[in-house]
């Protein structure tokens, strides 16, 4: 769809209003999109293999606009090549006057139009978008309300386009709802509030006096929020003159209609039928790519090619192939794929749901499930990805598994044989330390106050905070890998999990929810104004009950991982056992199974080649830590029966498990009582042969424990 | 096929039956007409008709002729009131009255009666005049089918603010009433998530009244049998299946699936064992939300909103007059002065007027926008206006009567002048009096 000339045509006598103006924010100002963002900006990240920013610029060349300011924050240099290689925008013959505005400085939208303000760029009413907006809308209609609008109520300054959907629709965002309330007629928003998903909100609440004006007023939780906004010349300077909005919505809009001072009213332009949705994070990213290849945005499709040069075809099943893609004969591309151009697959590969950027390679016996290859990335053989992101150039050695919700940014080589486990996120770069949540356990104590707040903020919060300080990095035959941890907004007090729930294919199941936020209120009847909130609630059986076994699954499998690292890497005891705790508290976990894990692992660390010393070794370092996971004489025999139980799965470990309960015993973290409580009942009898084989073994020290007991009491009674 | 057409005529009939709530809960907002002495609510004359005829008409345009009268049965009321229907009422609607006790809610009362309803049942007070077409109603209601189809108005212009009208939230694609709140000065409107959960799209309105007309599902009636703390029908029984529709620990705690399940329509257990059918799929069915956990209610409730015509009750004094305006204003084709009465020829009755049966009315008066009883005595140069007039006054020469409300045998005598007075039954107004605003009660009925 090339950039039309068509200048606005005139209307009999009506006076020819100047074509608007628009500007673009190509920054979220957030943190999603990370390590990728890092690198690359937002806008330029590519969607069915066009940068977002395209798509933003063509919604803007097919309604009546001119003069385009993108504005930049941050990676101005790699925005101002793009426009200058590779965009068709720059075109003086085209439609659009394009302009890049840097502001180095701005840390927000609001700083980016106080900006905009200072250098009194805007002249006339604009569009205010971002650089990842994918509409097929046209946007006439919306203009020409608003300008009729202007005439009407001077004090309009906004038009907010927003667009009916179902609430649970792909493109609005988990983390939070947007509740409008408009006047139904006149479409005018007289309150707007942000709800975030978690912790859950209860109600909304407004004053009773946006009554005095309007007899109805309606509520709408189903309103996907593109932001698209078409403002008036004073915006900017309204920014200017509240100098502390920082955010769009949040700041802007709720201050302008909560505002008896400023007395500046905001409208909504309600579509229903038009595509707009704009990628604000991960999650849909993946929603609206499947949405473009499933055409709901007609006519932005993959064979519109809409970027020069693209020659993709549409074929049966949502399957857009460039001119020249070589798919082996036994390959199978199952449905809603693009694959680009140059790109080749290999023999007995399986793509699903995925797009391919061009020139990819990818190897034999390859399964690609929801993902998404930028352009150059290389797959060897055997590989299995799902539900992520490969950004450009990232190459997958053979036999490589990753798991759904992954990004892996630019040029990241992993493999071969490596499993990435899921919501990985992988960089060439390691993670600047401000991203960090806490950067080492050494600054614990000055990090209190901070890490009550992520505590606060959920159990996910503090599992980050204590379990993986330590930076990991991928070695192998490559570039050192940096594996990014989880980010947070250091601004405010953000929930981690509503930033979770919006990540690439995040697992609902994954959610870890509080009892009460599972509960809802109910009325009692009679209540006639609905105002008690009856929180006495009985948990409902989401993540409690129906999902406990994979809560403690994943729980078992996290401290696996604590415990093995601190083996290996040998910290101290005090050290693993902080973190042992710290992650049993944030997952409500068991002793019980801590110790389950505790005591296999710990007999692997015994070298068998040379099972005494290493023995005494091993279980004389990490006996106190055996210690700190037991309370009750009933814990010690706990420990027994599991290794015993362990030392029974193979003859070599067989041979020291009495060498290790006699160091266990000599170092006191077993006690007599408990071996003997050990050896008469069923903790030892209830077994297999070899379980059994191991406790006859266990005999011989016991008649020694016997006897020492009554020499000991002989010397006592001798005393 | 003869026999065949009998017998769907005959469950026709039996579709709802209806219970008429009698001169019930309205307290004393109509003291002092409705006392004892006087007339029962339901019998008081609108147009020279009493209120309750107008009900049973509406009734039988809905093709229900089963209906139940519910009265409290202290005092003469019952008696009253069976007694009209018994002699002088002339439609078809077979009426069955029940009293109750005076002090027992309507929900209470609708308890009391629950062994002489076996069909869905529409619950109608008897001081509601509308045009509104019945079948209209019905018909909405059958075709969502609901729980709770309630009706509500807008109230004309003419109607006084002293009556706030409260918040009624309306679901407007599935016409789901979804919220009900009694309007508030000074407290923030307060809206639960999980109604907007339920409900993403919510239009509160404060210009609509509750026309207190309900239909039910029965099983409703079963679930009232059990739960005695709900007294009210418009204060506990709304509200309670309001919230029902999204709060699914309300749902769980009142036990209301045990009531719902027991009712399933024919067509609805036909449909839900079709495999084409998909009746209004929930929508995260596919993919759980344990943050927004939405759920299948077995209530359901929809708004039938009236805008298009006259609604309105006869529950305060002021829409007393009112209803009685509508009823005789000019154009209505009903008969104004019937040949029993005697006027004046230098008399003038309105075509905004009625005159009753047998009165006299005697020259140079006049009298508009009022309606005049049967068998009263009007003498010479009367000045009627706004007023309605009851059977049996005397009104002696000279009188001017405005905005007044006129009992059963009162007497008002002579150069007198009332505006905005109510004056009650058998209660003599003294001559040459001037009377503003004021409800004129004998001492020894002001006592009881």
């Amino acid at each position: 769809m090339p950039p039309k000339n068509k200048r606005p045509q005139q209307h009999g006598d009506d006076e020819v209003e100047e074509p608007l103006q628009a500007v673009i924010l190509t920054d979220s100002y957030d943190a999603r999109f990370l390590p990728i963002s890092h690198e690359l900006p937002r806008c330029l990240m590519p969607l069915c293999n066009i940068p977002l920013i395209e798509y933003t610029l063509e919604v803007l060349a097919i309604s009546d606009v001119r003069d385009v300011f993108v504005v930049c924050s941050s990676h101005i240099d790699k925005i101002k090549a793009y426009f200058d290689e590779s965009s068709r925008w720059m075109n003086p013959k085209g439609k659009l006057n394009v302009k890049i505005v840097a502001c180095p400085d701005a840390m927000s939208v609001g700083d980016a139009l106080r900006e905009l303000d200072a250098r009194q760029l805007i002249t006339n009413d604009f569009i205010l978008t971002s650089g990842d907006l994918v509409s097929n809308i046209k946007l006439d209609k919306a203009i020409e309300d608003h300008r009729a609008r202007k005439k009407t109520d001077k004090n309009a300054i906004m038009t907010m386009v927003v667009k009916e959907a179902a609430r649970s629709h792909t493109s609005r965002p988990l983390e939070g709802a947007s509740i409008f309330v408009l006047d139904p007629v006149a479409g005018q928003c007289l309150y707007y509030e942000p709800v975030e998903a978690l912790p859950k909100k209860d109600r909304i609440e407004f004053a009773p006096s946006l009554f005095e004006q309007h007899q109805e007023i309606e509520l709408r939780n189903d309103l996907v929020d593109p932001r698209v906004d078409i403002c008036s010349v004073e915006v900017p300077a309204l920014f200017t003159e509240n100098f502390d909005w920082q955010r769009l919505r949040r700041d802007f809009v709720h201050g302008i209609i909560t505002s008896d001072i400023l007395g500046k009213t905001i409208y909504t332009h309600l579509v229903s039928e038009a595509y707009i949705a704009h990628i604000q994070n991960e999650r849909i990213y993946n929603a609206v790519s499947m949405h473009v290849l499933n055409r709901w945005a007609f006519p932005i499709v993959p064979e519109t090619n809409l970027s020069p040069g693209d020659d993709y075809e549409f074929s049966r099943g949502n399957i857009y192939k460039a001119g020249n893609v070589i798919l082996s004969r036994s390959c199978i591309v199952d449905e809603n794929v693009q694959i680009g151009a140059g790109t080749v697959v290999g023999e007995n590969s399986t793509v699903r749901r995925s797009v391919i950027g061009k020139n990819c390679q990818i190897g034999s016996n390859v399964n690609l499930d929801g993902v998404y290859l930028w352009d150059g990335v290389v797959i060897g053989n055997h590989c299995h990805i799902q539900q992520s992101i490969l950004a450009q150039n990232v190459s997958i050695l053979d036999h490589t598994n990753i798991d759904h919700g992954s990004i892996l940014s630019k040029g990241v080589t992993v493999g071969p044989n490596a499993t990435i486990p899921k919501y990985s996120r992988l960089s060439l770069e390691p993670q600047p330390k401000n991203n960090m949540f806490e950067s080492s356990d050494e600054e614990d104590d000055g990090d209190n106050g901070k890490k009550k707040r992520a505590r606060k903020a959920g159990p996910d919060a503090s599992f980050f905070s204590l379990g993986l300080e330590h930076e990991h990095v991928l070695h192998g035959d490559h570039a050192p890998v940096y594996i990014w941890t989880h980010y947070a907004n250091d601004d405010d007090d953000v929930d981690e999990r509503n930033i979770k729930l919006d990540t690439l294919a995040y697992d609902i199941r994954d959610l870890v929810l509080d009892e009460h936020e599972l509960s809802e209120s109910a009325s009692d009847i009679g209540e006639s104004s609905d105002d008690e909130s009856d929180l006495a609630s009985v948990g409902e059986a989401f993540n409690l009950n129906v999902d406990d076994s994979k809560k403690s699954e994943e729980f078992k499998k996290e401290m696996a991982l604590t415990i093995e690292r601190s083996l290996v890497e040998d910290h101290t005891v005090d050290t693993a056992a902080l973190e042992i705790t710290g992650l049993r508290m944030s997952s409500n976990g068991k002793y019980s199974d801590v110790r389950e894990i505790l005591i296999p692992l710990l007999i692997n660390q015994i070298d068998l080649s040379n099972p005494v010393a290493s023995m005494k070794k091993v279980l004389t370092k990490w006996g106190p830590l055996v210690d700190k996971v037991m309370h009750k004489s009933e814990d010690q025999v706990h420990i027994l029966s599991l290794l015993q139980k362990h030392c029974a799965t193979n003859p070599a470990l067989g041979k020291i498990f009495l060498g290790s309960l006699q160091i266990l015993y000599n170092i006191d973290v077993i006690e007599e009582d408990a071996v003997m409580t050990w050896y008469t009942t069923g903790a030892s009898k209830d077994g297999n042969a070899e379980e059994l084989k191991l406790r006859d073994k266990a005999t011989k020290f016991v008649e020694w424990l016997n006897e020492a007991e009554e020499e000991s009491e002989e010397d006592s009674d001798e005393d | 096929m003869s026999l065949l057409f009998e017998k769907t005529k005959h469950q026709r009939q039996c579709e709802f039956q209806a219970v008429i709530l009698a001169g019930y809960g309205s307290s004393n907002k109509l003291y002092p007409i409705s006392e004892d002495e006087n007339l029962p609510k339901a019998l008081l004359p609108v147009g020279n008709r009493p209120m309750i005829a107008y009900t049973l008409d509406w009734l039988e345009m809905a093709g229900i002729f089963d209906a139940i009268v519910v009265i409290q049965s202290t005092g003469n009321a019952q008696q009253k009131l069976s007694g009209y229907i018994t002699r002088n009422y002339t439609g078809n609607v077979h009426c069955n009255v029940v009293g109750v006790a005076e002090d027992c809610g309507t929900a209470e009362a609708l308890r009391a009666i629950k062994d002489k309803i076996a069909h869905d049942f529409i619950v109608v007070p008897c001081d509601l005049i509308t045009e509104l077409d019945p079948r209209n109603l019905l018909d909405q209601h059958r075709l969502r089918d609901t729980t709770l189809t309630a009706l509500f108005y807008a109230p004309g212009e003419s109607a006084k603010d002293d009556e706030a009208l409260p918040f009624v939230g309306i679901d407007p694609t599935r016409q789901a009433l979804v919220y009900k709140s009694e309007p508030m000065e000074d407290d923030d409107i307060s809206i639960r998530m999980s109604l907007l959960t339920k409900f993403p799209r919510v239009r509160l309105h404060t210009n609509l009244q509750d026309a207190h007309l309900y239909i039910f599902k029965r099983w409703v009636l079963d679930m009232l049998a059990d739960k005695e703390y709900i007294a009210s029908i418009s204060d506990d029984l709304i509200p309670m299946l309001v919230k029902c529709q999204y709060q699914k620990k309300m749902v769980d705690r009142e036990q209301v699936n045990k009531y719902a399940s027991g009712y399933q329509g024919l067509l609805q257990t036909a449909l839900a064992l079709s495999t084409t059918y998909s009746n209004d799929v929930d929508e995260d069915v596919f993919m759980p939300d344990p943050i927004h956990s939405s759920f299948k209610s077995p209530v359901t409730t929809q708004v039938y909103v009236y805008r298009d015509g006259f609604c309105g009750r006869g529950n305060t004094l002021d829409n007393y007059a009112e209803l009685n305006r509508h009823v005789i204003k000019q154009g209505t084709p009903i008969m104004r002065v019937p040949p029993t009465s005697e006027v004046a020829p230098k008399t003038q009755v309105g075509n905004d007027s009625i005159i009753g049966e047998h009165t006299k009315i005697d020259e140079r008066s006049s009298v508009k926008k009022s309606s005049v009883g049967a068998h009263c005595i009007i003498g010479k140069n009367v000045k009627i206006a706004n007023s309605v007039i009851m059977d049996s006054v005397v009104i002696g020469d000279n009188v001017k009567v405005d905005g007044c409300i006129i009992c059963n045998h009162a007497k008002v005598l002579e150069k007198t002048i009332l505006k905005d007075c109510e004056v009650a039954n058998d209660y003599v107004v003294e001559k040459e009096s001037q009377i503003k605003g004021e409800k004129l009660v004998a001492f020894r009925q002001a006592m009881a």
